[in-house]
């Protein structure tokens, strides 16, 4: 478990797939956006996001118990892209936690979120313009 | 581990008031529902969801609130929120629907106040209803 990332151009995170990692993985990338002067109101919204794209991962979890999932993310010329990856079988929402309207807040509060799944696992890839603090832009 | 959220609860005369400080999201969700259930009289009016200082919520927290919020409306209770203007959670439950669909209003004294004016019983109606605090579901 990776917490502190010190590259302001890259996210790495690499978690166990349960419901417990997720305030982790917030704090993570929170702490990522921040040094790399995101605006606070869009650290906000993304953080959502990429908590709902984590929620499918932890719930595609298998074998439930030693299965990961890994966050990366990047920032380039005022565009973040972060990809949410699992290595379990796609499974459409499932109905007691209403998934599908995860799905529908990770669209909303992102430009672009594009859902993949594969044979060894989903790949979720979230973009969206950011504003950055001048100096920190690269 | 610091537990992600703080759940408060005081009974103010026939209401429940239910505060929750910190973050609700998949980890939590069900605890907190269980946590209000055991504590809600089934003659009470309902319950006042204080979310004030809630600083983040996901979908897994808004299906809680849908729930809960359909949960008490079969057993003629209300739910209502407190949600501050510049709450960080605002925009979320904007974009969930959860402020079209739930009552919701700015603070604690006014969700009481409304609850009072709106939650009619009929004289003895509490009495309809299986007697103090058994499971309400």
């Amino acid at each position: 478990v990776r917490l502190a990332p010190v590259d302001t151009q890259r996210l790495d995170l690499r978690l166990p797939a349960e419901a417990k990692s997720l305030s982790l993985m917030r704090q993570s990338l929170e702490r990522w956006l921040s040094a790399a002067g995101v605006h606070g109101d869009d650290i906000y919204e993304i953080t959502v996001a990429c908590g709902e794209a984590c929620m499918n991962a932890v719930e595609h979890a298998y074998p439930p118990g030693d299965a990961v999932f890994v966050v990366t993310g990047s920032i380039a010329g005022g565009e973040l892209e972060l990809v949410v990856r699992d290595f379990g079988f796609w499974r459409p929402p499932r109905r007691d936690t209403d998934r599908g309207r995860g799905i529908g807040l990770m669209k909303r509060l992102m430009d672009a979120a594009q859902i993949s799944p594969g044979p060894s696992g989903t790949t979720v890839r979230l973009r969206r313009a950011v504003r950055q603090r001048a100096e920190m832009a690269a | 581990v610091k537990p992600l959220a703080q759940l408060e609860l005081r009974h103010d005369a026939d209401v429940l008031v239910a505060s929750v400080e910190g973050e609700i999201d998949i980890s939590n969700a069900s605890e907190l529902e269980a946590a209000l259930s055991a504590s809600l009289p089934n003659n009470a009016l309902g319950i006042v969801l204080d979310l004030t200082r809630t600083s983040y919520i996901d979908s897994a927290g808004v299906h809680f609130l849908f729930g809960l919020g359909a949960r008490l409306t079969r057993r003629r209770q209300q739910l209502r929120l407190v949600v501050g203007d510049g709450s960080p959670i605002a925009r979320v439950l904007k974009l969930t629907g959860v402020s079209w669909t739930l009552q919701h209003d700015a603070s604690v004294q006014v969700s009481l106040r409304l609850m009072r004016a709106e939650v009619r019983r009929a004289p003895g109606e509490e009495n309809w209803l299986s007697a103090g605090s058994e499971p309400w579901y």
